[in-house]
């Protein structure tokens, strides 16, 4: 177009033995040369990182031979490397990726080297330096990480360069826009990826390493217990296995070749074990691009193969055959992915999308909770209300702290599924909030490597997850609201029931901080001479029964301790017991719902310490040296209106040492 | 301008201009000052765009070495010796030849290393004549002269804390290190091993990376936003001017202290700079490191004394900067004022220095 401004920009493409580099004018690359790089040259060097001056030096003495000169160029791309997961796009290069690159956060690969070639040309050239789609592109949603081992979550590792240029431009061709379109791409090539893109983003792929189908030298996703026994058959090293998955695997295994060309040669000479290898990894694509149509639901725009294999007219027409009921099926063979990273780098200098920063500097942490309660609204508050005094942004554009928050609805099942996304995510660190959310932990996190920190739960060393209040020993540091039984009763009930001879405890056997309550109160009964009755209960809808129970047996009073039922307990739910008996709680929200009395930990204090805590943690100290923060303040709350209810005179002395409950405020709702 | 006044101008004794076509040499000598001794100069080569330039840099770098020797306490003079050429264009020839003019300059100047000149070149120099001081020790001087001048500089950056923050050590002070070059490098070293907080720069990355490899923690600073990057201690290593007139508004640092020469275009800069509450230690005050080897080598001492002579960098540091403050002007005039003190004072005793005898 005439007037458009022309572009140039230098597109660096490392690989193991060669560099790839593209001079473009815009989309027209007017210069592409490989500098290829002979093992003398580069044994001299321990690691791909060391060989970055060398193949510096030979880049610029092209350019400078070829007559360019890199003052007039506009920006370096080059191919982005084993980085964090991170959304797809096009990334200006910094020091934070640059560190990550250099220690190879997911690995050691020659494209590694792309962005700092493409950093230190810019660099010395005043040059802006921009990697694009690297293979470390990560949109899967939480669903897409579970493989069915816990210890294994499923990774998003593709040919994300070569899927997203093509999706790019198969929408262009289709007239919309790639974030109005649902696509599968199946990159088809010495390795095979089926990707499959919602509105624009890769939620669903197969490892290129170690899921999906076989390709021409990789064997794809295998039967997973002969392989066990493969591995510790004894006669095979690791290297020797690794080498039987990846580049001896898929054709080379079965052909002796990873030439799919050669094979369809073979084919038409009338070969029939090639014609039946060959059509088997055809077989098996399709199948993938099955599966992807079912992450889509069926909403497919196109189903597009590329990549070199996509040539092959043998494999594309025996796939077109078995997936063409899906929708139709575009060709785009081959790939350019200096072509696809000089766009990359292009869409940013034209405006058409900012370069997006890479966040290895940005700490990110979860937050999940068991269910919508308002303690937990408030926990999350607090956290984010001191996390922000302590310097930390987020929810804006230069933020420093990306916070995930989980509500799991009451739905263990959902807690689990929470717990696997964040440990998918590698985040800085998790916060469980409540004593639910401190069991999951437990469970699922102790002694894992992402540091945790249960705020505001029942008790991290009874609950088993410190080994000592002086600091739990391993991942975990947390803020305890118990309040010991026997100074419940001495501050909150005595006053108002002062000759107690019969006690109602609600419990949930089963459930330890329950049953650890129980166990206090009963101490505390055979110390003052009190008797005890307990009803077990499962859900709030049994509280009408121990009411009726608890009338039966005459009790003067009843407990309710912190547990999973008291707090998910509506109004209406506690209302049988907590209109008939004066109540001692030790949670607020109970008495805020109609409970009596109660001795509680001040939980906004609980809160704050608790996000101390982690931001200690963040800050580089290790969770199991921190003590466990167990001595709030604790203050006497009392409901004035139930005491009305129950026709209870309270005695001056405790109205003056007691705080009238607060008000009910609303719950969380919105948090995802 | 013509030559004679650039000499007068630049208050020089001597201007030796040096040709050899044959190997490609064009090259000055400026001997700016013998009072104290002979003139002891860095050999720089670079690539000018004019002869006003080389004149310009020559004499800027014979006073800054006058100054440097008195305040130093050597028995040394400044002078400054330019190879204008590309450092590409290097060959053992062209320093043998430069060499044998250094040689028939009898001892009036010394020669020492400066940018775009290497330890290698000095020694090809060295093989026409022994007026070469302050090499490393693989090459017969008595120490690192770059190691030496880092020391010093840390000592002078050491004792800017001192006085301006209160502080001994720089546990958490961040330090923007401007140039990875031989001196950078070697700084970053001793910033580094007293826990500062460390950012760096340089026009070239390839430097840099080297550094930041070493010391994955240190913060890359872009060449265009030194002067805007907030630091508690700007450390200059490299050529230019730093800030002109227009630009110390813009400074975000509170102290600058390094080893790098004419970071203000002229002393009303270095005025401007301390009225906007920025304290400047002087280089010529912390960088004599090497012209202190220079002086221990010709007065045939020790390492270990050459190491103790450049720690007092630390006590002359602080006098310095309490003197200006007493006096309420900016460090750099207090050290020119002593620096001239010293020369007038050795200056009435009369008798000129008499030149060494020349070793081979």
């Amino acid at each position: 177009m005439s007037g458009e401004k022309t572009f140039r920009l230098l597109v660096i493409n490392p690989g193991s033995t060669s560099t790839k580099l593209g001079i473009f004018e815009n989309e027209t690359c007017v210069c592409e040369k490989t500098l290829r790089h002979s093992a003398t040259e580069l044994e001299k060097y321990d690691k791909v990182w060391d060989q970055y001056e060398f193949r510096k030096k030979e880049i610029v003495a092209f350019l400078v031979g070829a007559g360019y000169d890199l003052a007039t160029f506009h920006a370096v791309v080059g191919r982005g490397g084993l980085l964090r997961p991170m959304e797809s796009g096009t990334y200006r290069v910094d020091q934070h990726m640059i560190s990550d690159l250099r220690i190879g956060y997911q690995g050691q690969h020659a494209s590694n080297l792309g962005g700092v070639l493409a950093y230190g040309i810019g660099w010395d050239y005043s040059l802006p330096s921009y990697i694009v789609d690297p293979v470390a592109v990560d949109e899967f949603e939480p669903i897409s990480r579970f493989s069915g081992m816990a210890d294994i979550p499923r990774l998003s590792t593709f040919h994300a360069l070569n899927i997203r240029a093509v999706a790019r431009k198969a929408a262009k061709d289709m007239g919309k826009r790639l974030d109005e379109l649902n696509l599968i791409v199946a990159h088809l090539g010495g390795g095979i990826t089926v990707a499959a893109l919602r509105k624009g983003r890769v939620i669903e792929v197969n490892h290129g390493m170690s899921e999906g189908p076989f390709s021409p030298e990789r064997a794809g996703a295998v039967p997973v217990l002969p392989l066990v026994d493969l591995c510790f058959s004894g006669k095979y090293d690791k290297k020797t296995i690794v080498r039987k998955l990846v580049g001896g695997g898929g054709l080379v295994g079965y052909l002796g070749t990873n030439n799919v060309s050669e094979v369809e040669s073979m084919v038409k000479a009338g070969n029939s074990k090639a014609r039946l290898v060959l059509e088997a990894m055809s077989y098996q694509i399709a199948v993938e691009i099955g599966a992807r149509a079912v992450a889509l639901y069926g909403k497919i725009d196109a189903i597009i193969l590329t990549g070199g294999i996509a040539n092959v007219r043998m494999v594309t027409s025996w796939i077109e055959e078995r997936v063409a009921f899906l929708g139709k099926v575009l060709r785009y063979p081959g790939e350019d992915e200096l072509g696809a990273l000089a766009q990359g780098g292009l869409r940013v200098l034209r405006g058409e999308e900012v370069a997006k920063i890479y966040d290895a500097q940005k700490k990110s942490i979860g937050i999940y909770f068991s269910d919508s309660l308002p303690e937990y609204d408030r926990a999350v508050q607090n956290i984010e209300s001191r996390l922000k005094e302590a310097g930390f942004r987020f929810r804006q554009p230069e933020e420093n702290l990306e916070i995930v928050i989980r509500n799991c609805h009451g739905d263990p099942a959902k807690m689990h599924e929470v717990i696997g996304e964040f440990l998918a995510r590698k985040l800085d660190l998790i916060i469980a909030i409540g004593s639910p959310a401190a069991t999951a932990a437990k469970t699922h996190l102790k002694k894992r490597d992402v540091p945790v920190v249960c705020v505001a739960c029942f008790d991290p060393v009874v609950m088993g997850l410190a080994s000592s209040y002086a600091g739990s020993g391993n991942n975990i540091a947390g803020s305890s609201y118990r309040v010991e039984v026997a100074q419940q009763i001495a501050t909150a009930l005595e006053p108002l029931v002062p000759d107690l001879k019969r006690l109602g405890v609600v419990c949930k056997s089963g459930e330890l901080q329950s049953e650890i309550q129980l166990d206090e109160v009963r101490e505390v009964a055979a110390r003052q001479g009190f008797e005890v009755t307990v009803f077990d209960v499962r859900t709030p809808a049994d509280l009408a029964a121990a009411a009726i129970h608890f009338a039966t047996q005459k009790v003067q009073a009843v407990f309710l301790p912190a547990d999973t039922v008291s707090a998910v307990a509506d109004e209406a739910a506690l209302a049988p017991v907590v209109r008939s008996f004066p109540t001692l709680c030790a949670l607020e929200l109970v008495i805020q719902r109609g409970g009596l009395a109660g001795r509680i930990a001040d939980w906004d204090d609980l809160c704050r310490r608790g996000a101390g805590l982690a931001i200690e943690i963040l800050e580089g100290k290790p969770p199991g040296t921190l003590p466990i923060y167990r001595n709030p303040a604790a203050r006497t709350v009392i409901n004035p209106a139930t005491a009305k209810t129950l026709g209870l005179k309270l005695p001056p002395a405790f109205l003056e040492s007691a705080t009238p409950v607060e008000p009910l405020a609303g719950t969380r709702e919105s948090a995802a | 301008m013509e030559t004679f006044d650039v000499i007068r101008q630049g208050g020089l004794e001597q201007l030796i201009f040096c040709s050899d076509e044959a190997v490609g040499l064009k090259a000055v000598v400026a001997i700016h000052n013998t009072r104290l001794g002979p003139a002891i100069g860095g050999v720089r080569m670079l690539d000018y765009r004019s002869q006003d330039e080389v004149l310009h840099d020559a004499i800027d770098l014979a006073q800054e070495m006058t100054m440097r020797a008195a305040l130093a306490d050597c028995d040394l003079g400044g002078g400054a010796a330019i190879i204008w050429g590309a450092p590409e264009s290097k060959s053992e020839a062209l320093f043998r030849s430069f060499g044998r003019t250094i040689q028939r300059l009898g001892g009036q100047f010394l020669a020492t290393m400066e940018v775009g000149t290497d330890s290698r070149d000095l020694r090809h120099i060295r093989r026409e004549t022994g007026y070469v001081y302050a090499l490393p020790e693989a090459f017969g001087g008595i120490a690192d002269p770059t190691e030496m001048t880092a020391q010093g500089v840390m000592h002078g950056i050491l004792a800017t804390a001192k006085v301006v923050f209160g502080k001994a050590g720089l546990d958490g002070v961040t330090c923007l290190v401007q140039g990875a070059g031989r001196l950078g490098s070697n700084l970053v070293k001793l910033l580094a091993a007293a826990k500062a907080k460390l950012l760096i720069t340089d026009r070239n990355y390839d430097k840099i990376k080297n550094i930041q490899d070493a010391y994955p923690d240190i913060t890359m600073v872009r060449p265009e936003e030194v002067k805007t990057t907030r630091c508690d201690i700007l450390v200059p290593c490299a050529l230019g001017n730093l800030v002109d007139r227009n630009g110390v508004e813009r400074l975000r640092c509170k102290v600058i202290a390094g080893g790098a020469s004419n970071i203000f275009p002229d002393v009303e800069t270095g005025d401007l700079v301390h009225k906007a509450g920025i304290i400047y230690t002087p280089h010529v005050v912390i960088d004599a490191g090497e012209l202190i080897q220079a002086d221990h080598e010709l007065k045939n001492l020790s390492k270990t004394l050459l190491e103790r002579a450049v720690a007092e960098i630390y006590a002359r540091t602080v006098t310095l900067l309490e003197t200006a403050r007493e006096a309420k002007e900016a460090p750099l005039r207090t050290a020119m004022r002593l620096a001239w003190d010293r020369l007038t004072a050795i200056g009435r005793i009369g008798q000129r220095h008499s030149l060494l005898e020349a070793p081979r």
